[in-house]
């Protein structure tokens, strides 16, 4: 029981003042340093002593991960946002704003005002899962365990899809939105940067059931980029993802890709999501191209709601169109005893964003 | 599995944290039930770390602070707020979850509020850190403190520095705020006593600003506001007050008091029990810290423990485990008993020179334990009268456990078969309520100091007296050598009450540590001591049976009542009989049966908490009625108004109800609902159906006895002395109020003091809503006692007879004259007392219940207790008038509440949405409408909370809480609660000072079944558990075949 715990084991605490200084750092240190974003979620672990560094490396003093670059005008707009910029700049940024409504509203529900000024984009990003007994003393299969004790247990903010032994949730309010955004992910570890889509950056339980990203060892994630207008040849061509077409169409670039956020939390301050789920579309008028679709607090990754993503994809958002989109977001939805209440949840806050958008 | 994880990367990829999730192992001997592993959530540690902590990196930071430079030397780990609070004496910054989950410790950084416990102090380095210290200007308060002074912007004041920074880093930005943009601002900080709608008030009033919006954007879209009712952009509405006409003849309620304490708490200089410490002037510096072990399993004992790593290492100054204290005394679960009987019990106690070290320290105990099987099931428990527990039964009764075929309580009044034979229907129900919790932001923190053979303790206490009581007992000390104090507590609610020996006592361990080392001894909970170790409301299980004619008569009640005492009995026995007298006191029935039984389980300990099983027992008995109600077709606010207890019925067969306007109570807030509206369930077809429900009921308004004490000093200054714990209650404004009206002197002009022992007056346990109605019954004897004084030697003074004298505005007069003689020359003339018999009138003195016998003595003796009479010879000492007052509870005074609530339910989804509250109380008399205003919300607050959203969920195999944390247990926040309309209404008892009743408690009856019979009106299903949670509701409807499937909704 660490009931009784709430200040750190000692450690040091370092501020490199660039990402090569950092990664080098920590490779100094392997095993024993962290990073240190906001610190909402890693001195919240350190205070438990869910974890126990001897060196806390402080990314906020690199200026280079922090800020807003719109490049609109480009052949190729997009908005980059460095990992360190906190919620409340995101939530205020006037490009942000503008061209990821989404993002905004996302990154302004997260928590409560003094999160919000002190909380950073990566690190809502890459935070640990919320799950009480991953977070308790329970041996579960993330501990190395044999056993799922929320399954036979208290699971009522648990998965509905894709669980897999563990049925942990995705907690960031963000991830929905950088997946329905098909943002690129910056990342710079030893071997230098490198760029991952973002829907890779999740790691699935049925992947890897010990870790909620992807990062190698001691990488950094530097920014996270949404292109505003993709290529006309997409760099990843999956089959269901075939990136927007490059039509030329008449409406403004941020009506042509609006975007919309919606959360729902228990309590209308501090809690993380029971659901939330993001919507990105291009349309020229009022007929959808393409339609992305993602779904947070609902799986262990941002999920992607494909089945509802077709039905909105190559028609108008008709009252018709939005119900049966609503209707397909759930469909292989498998609650467990608890949590059936998320089905509905979901298949409402779908609705709602489509409804948002066609408004 | 158990290797240390630190020493060896683990093979995740992951960059970070992965890395460092402590070692997975069992150290546990026994057997460990049910398939389930808990890891001790500690690792072997290496063996440099045996004998010497891990080195901290200490560095010399300048911070700026206040707009001064401040040097300060700290370890890199340390937080901004303990390097504020503990190295700089900045205790205005409050610390509560420490987590960053309550928001009490919020400053601002460079202008905007942060958590400084989740900032590092070296991390602050180059930024302008304000705290609430630092808004005064030239000694000029900044204008939100005297705001939260004039509106009451606080209750137990614990967030107000929190609440007054938010405000202050929101009008930096928005100097007109809408009342949506405060309730945003404030929405990082929790005020478990929900005084939100003051706080706001406050924050809108030190703008400047109009109640109307400006139609400026929020501060942050709020994209899923719109799901919820929450937050609205209005301003809460204003109390509604029904004075009598007597009201208007009480010249001290004419004038509106500022709360007493409102100066301390809006500047940070209330300093509470975990403040005291840290400044130069503090009665001791530099306290060791102290930490429990704690048992991870819910029933096991110990085979052994080894603490002698931990003695080991440097820092570490004592160690008590059971060896260290009596053996008559281990039975007690307080007394760090061999036995665990809940999970999260103390089994050992290390003191060390810092929390780091006391927090190592704790991983080198190593416990073996005996795990035994855990029996969590009551039902179960009671059927097979489990004696696994405590081998004397398995119901807790109040002679300690006895076996399954006695109940801890029973009644049996009429012939109940009769009843139910001449009854026209039967109608049956089972009920279950919840395991909430006091949560408090000011966790449990005591100081313990030994003075030679003197105690003293600073704690967080509401009853100092009943804390003194229980430490001389269990240490074997007379109780004049334990001195309790506690000024500001932060928040209570009941679970700060020391008053069983078998709660955890930690006060206890400070001083058992404290004598050990030689040092004060500091023992704090953490957070999550706080909810997973600490006590919680019992959670019952009701099943009933009622007989009814058509007309709605009621002919027969049964009730079979259970309650989860957990694994020891505390106030268990007390809880079931304040629930029982709850059921046979509300509802007009000639044929009743109660069996009730307080049955042990491996679960977490029930306590003490406002409501304090009357609660529980509303929940139930309120749905059932409505039930009934539903069942036989009728309305049912008439139903209630008819079968509803009155003035002058038996409560219990034995003692009538005095005086209540329960017509005006509950009428009037039907109007203010609109019940009007009402339909039946059948009459509502829509995707979103709106629905009404209510609750009516005698509400709690004091026990026991109280003393009263004031004193006019040599200077003629009024000195009020009040044994009352200040938990938030406002209680002694009002009480202040009482003595002003009876000497004539403003509350500003009077000094009060509460809850020390050697200085004020005795009284029973701070609970039960007795504040006003005892301890100001007996402080308004004590003001009589002093005017009786003062008329006489006024009298004398003034060659005038008595009887043409009266006193009015701090003098002597003649009746209807000007002049006279000042209380300054009096009590500089006054000879010394040496009759100390309290002042009282006939109705003070009322039929007694002695705990110790069991006998009731009809005629108690009126006099003062030991302590009261020490304090008052301790004054005469220094010259004046000591005034006396003593009251005995009269036990047919109760004050009376209804609480209606309108809902929204949504049939697709089963979420409910609370829109409006209207909360109505006959509390007798209003003596301060500010401080009645803030609990009924408050309280509403709390209903609200305990009907929605709290409950401590035990996992099924461990029982171990797994929601122990604010961000999964869900206090309301600013952005939580729906339009709340206050009532007030007076019926002036017979023996209240000035005939006020109680409120403490009341509002939080409310709201639970208010809202469960409103969801009840709004889809035609009953759900008889509590919290009305998302999934139960949609469970519920999808049972009864209501929700609107998929399929069906387009």
């Amino acid at each position: 029981m660490n009931l009784q715990i709430d200040e750190p084991r000692p450690f040091k605490l370092v501020s490199p003042a660039s990402v090569e200084e950092a990664v080098g750092l920590w490779h100094e240190h392997r095993g024993e340093a962290m990073y240190l974003a906001g610190g909402g979620d890693v001195l919240d672990m350190v205070k438990r002593q869910l974890a126990r560094p001897t060196v806390l490396l402080d990314l906020k003093r690199i200026a280079a991960l922090r800020g807003v670059t719109a490049n609109i005008t480009a052949p190729q707009p997009s908005v980059t946002l460095g990992s360190l910029t906190t919620l409340r700049e995101l939530a205020e940024d006037e490009n942000v704003r503008r061209y990821l409504p989404a993002l905004a509203t996302a990154a302004s529900r997260v928590a409560t005002p003094q999160i919000r000024n002190v909380g950073t984009l990566g690190g809502n990003l890459l935070q640990e899962n919320r799950c009480p007994y991953f977070r308790g003393p329970w041996d579960c299969y993330r501990h190395g365990g044999m056993h799922c004790y929320a399954y036979h247990g208290f699971h009522r903010e648990h998965a509905i899809f894709a669980g897999d032994r563990c049925y942990v949730v995705s907690p960031s309010d963000l991830a929905p939105v950088i997946v329905a955004g098909n943002a690129l992910v910056h990342v710079h570890g030893r071997k230098g940067p490198r760029t991952i889509d973002a829907e890779e950056l999740f790691v699935p339980a049925s992947k890897n059931l010990m870790r909620m990203h992807c990062l190698d060892e001691g990488e950094v994630l530097t920014a996270v980029e949404f292109r505003v207008r993709e290529a006309p040849q997409p760099r990843h061509l999956a089959p269901h993802d075939l990136g927007i077409r490059g039509t030329v169409s008449p409406l403004p670039v941020d009506k042509r890709f609006p975007s919309v956020f919606i959360k729902f939390a228990m309590r209308n301050s501090f809690d993380f999501a029971l659901a939330s789920v993001a919507v990105f579309l291009d349309r020229d008028g009022r007929r959808v191209n393409r339609c992305r679709i993602a779904l947070g607090a609902v799986a262990a990754t941002p999920y992607r709601a494909f089945d509802a993503e077709r039905v909105v994809a190559g028609n108008l958002l008709s009252s018709e169109v939005i119900h049966e989109a609503g209707r397909a977001a759930v469909r292989g939805a498998e609650p467990l005893a608890l949590n059936a209440y998320k089905v509905g949840l979901v298949q409402k806050l779908v609705t709602e964003a489509l409804q948002e958008l066609s408004a | 599995m158990s290797d240390d994880a630190t020493a060896k990367p683990s093979k995740p990829a992951s960059p970070s944290r992965r890395s460092f999730l402590t070692g997975v192992g069992i150290t546990a001997a026994g057997v460990v039930g049910a398939g389930m592993a808990i890891r001790q959530g500690k690792e072997e540690p290496s063996a440099e770390e045996l004998s010497t902590p891990r080195a901290a990196s200490v560095s010399d930071l300048t911070l700026q602070v206040n707009g001064k430079s401040v040097n300060v030397s700290a370890p890199d780990h340390r937080s901004l707020l303990l390097v504020l609070r503990e190295d700089l004496g900045l205790t205005g910054t409050k610390k509560g979850c420490n987590l960053g989950e309550c928001g009490a410790c919020t400053v601002l950084e460079d202008g905007r509020p942060i958590y400084a416990c989740l900032q590092l102090a070296k991390d602050a380095v180059g930024k302008q850190i304000t705290t609430i210290e630092g808004l005064e200007t030239d000694g000029r308060l900044h204008p939100l403190q005297q705001a939260f002074i004039d509106h009451a912007g606080s209750q137990c004041g614990f967030c107000s520095p929190a609440m007054i920074m938010s405000g202050a880093a929101l009008l930096l930005e928005h100097p007109r705020p809408t009342p949506e943009q405060v309730r945003m601002a404030i929405s990082g900080v929790v005020c478990r006593c929900g005084n939100y709608p003051h706080e706001v008030a406050a924050i809108l009033a030190a703008a400047g600003a109009s109640a109307a919006p400006t139609g400026e954007r929020p501060v942050f879209p709020l994209a899923a506001g719109r799901n919820k009712p929450y937050p609205r952009s209005d301003v809460d509405p204003p109390v509604e007050i029904h004075r009598d006409a007597a009201s208007q003849a009480i010249a001290a309620l004419q004038r509106s008091p500022r709360p007493l304490d409102g100066y301390a708490k809006a500047t940070g200089r209330a300093r509470y029990a975990g403040d005291i410490g840290f400044h130069p002037d503090d009665p001791f510096r530099q306290p060791l810290f102290a930490k429990a072990v704690r048992s991870p399993h819910a029933h096991a004992s110990v085979v052994s423990i080894d603490d002698r790593k931990a003695r080991a290492l440097s820092g570490v100054r004592a160690i008590a485990t059971y060896r260290d204290v009596k053996a008559a005394m281990r039975g007690h679960r307080t007394f760090l008993s061999e036995r665990a009987r809940f999970a999260g019990e103390a089994i050992a106690v290390v003191a060390a020179d810092t929390q780091d070290l006391a927090q190592q320290a704790l991983d080198l105990v190593h416990v073996e334990w005996d795990v035994r099987q855990v029996f969590p099931d009551i039902e179960e428990n009671l059927k097979r009268d489990n004696r696994e527990i405590h081998a004397d039964g398995s119901v807790c009764g109040f002679g300690g456990p006895q076996p399954a075929d006695v109940p801890t309580w029973e009644a049996r009044v009429g012939n109940i078969e009769a009843g139910f034979a001449e009854a026209d229907v039967i109608v049956e129900g089972r009920y279950v309520t919840s395991r909430q919790v006091t949560l408090p932001i000011e966790t449990h923190v005591c100081t313990a100091m030994w003075k030679g053979e003197d105690l003293h303790v600073w704690d967080s206490q509401q009853s100092v007296f009943a804390a003194r009581t229980v430490l001389a007992s269990t240490l074997g000390m007379p109780e004049e050598r334990v001195h309790v104090y506690a000024d500001y507590v932060g928040g209570g609610f009941g679970g700060k009450c020391l008053d069983y020996p078998d709660e955890d006592l930690y006060q206890l361990y400070a001083a058992i540590l404290a004598k050990q080392t030689g040092r004060p001894v500091r023992f704090e909970y953490t957070l999550n001591e706080e909810m997973a170790s600490g006590d919680s409301r019992h959670p019952f299980i009701f099943e009933t049976r009622w007989g009814l004619k058509k007309d709605g008569t009621i002919t027969a009640q049964y009730w079979k009542v259970l309650a989860d005492t957990g694994g020891y009995a505390s106030s268990g026995p007390a809880v079931v009989l304040i629930a029982c007298l709850r059921l046979v006191g509300s509802y007009r029935t000639p044929n009743y049966t109660v069996e009730a039984y307080g049955v042990y389980s491996s679960n977490q300990v029930g306590g003490e908490f406002r409501g304090f099983g009357g609660l529980q027992a509303t929940v139930a008995q309120e749905l059932h009625v409505d039930k009934v109600a539903h069942e036989l077709g009728i309305n049912p606010l008439e139903f209630r108004l008819k079968n509803t207890k009155r003035a002058g019925d038996l409560i219990n067969n034995d003692i009538p109800y005095g005086a209540a306007d329960i017509d005006a109570t509950v009428r009037r807030a039907a109007e203010r609902i609109g019940w009007d509206r009402w339909q039946p369930p059948s009459a509502k077809t829509s995707l979103k159906r709106r629905g009404l429900g209510m609750m009516q009921g005698p509400m709690p308004s004091g026990r026991e006895a109280s003393d009263g004490l004031v004193w006019i000093d040599r200077n003629g200054t009024v000195h009020l002395r009040l044994g009352t714990g200040n938990l938030g209650n406002l209680a002694h404004t009002g009480m202040a109020v009482v003595v002003s009206e009876v000497l004539g002197v403003p509350v500003d002009e009077m000094r009060v003091t509460w809850a020390y022992t050697d200085r004020d007056a005795w009284t029973f346990t701070t609970d039960s809503s007795r504040s006003v109605p005892c301890d100001g019954k007996a402080a308004y004897n004590a003001a009589k006692d002093c005017q009786r004084q003062l008329l006489a030697l006024g009298a004398k003074h003034l060659g005038t007879p008595e009887a043409q004298l009266e006193v009015r505005g701090g003098m002597v007069s003649r009746r209807g004259g000007s002049g006279g003689v000042d209380f300054r020359t009096l009590a500089r003339l006054a000879p010394p007392r040496t009759d100390f018999r309290p002042f009282w009138e006939p109705v003070d003195q009322n039929p007694w219940l002695d705990q110790n016998t069991g006998k009731t003595d009809p005629t108690p003796d009126m006099v003062v207790t030991e302590a009261t009479l020490a304090a008052a010879k301790r004054l005469l000492a220094e010259g004046g008038i000591v005034g006396l007052g003593r009251y005995v509870y009269d036990l047919s005074t109760n004050a009376w509440g209804s609480c209606f609530a309108e809902v929204d339910v949504d049939m697709t989804t089963g979420q409910v949405e609370v829109l409006r509250l209207v909360v109505a109380h006959d509390i007798g008399r209003v003596l301060y409408p500010a401080g009645a205003e803030s609990q009924i919300h408050g309280g509403a607050m709390q209903g609200l909370g305990y009907a929605m959203t709290e409950h401590l969920v035990l996992d099924p195999h461990s029982r171990i809480a797994v929601n122990a944390s604010y961000y999964e247990y869900r206090p309301p926040t600013s952005l939580d609660y729906p339009e709340m309309v206050p009532i007030l209404i007076e019926a002036p008892s017979r023996s209240g000072p000035f005939g006020a009743k109680g409120l403490g408690e009341s509002p939080i009856f409310g709201p639970a079944p208010a809202i469960g019979n409103a969801i009840l009106n709004a889809t035609g299903v009953l759900i008889p558990q509590i919290p009305y949670s998302w999934d139960r509701v949609h469970d519920a409807l999808k049972a009864a075949g209501k929700l609107v499937t998929a399929e069906a909704r387009t």
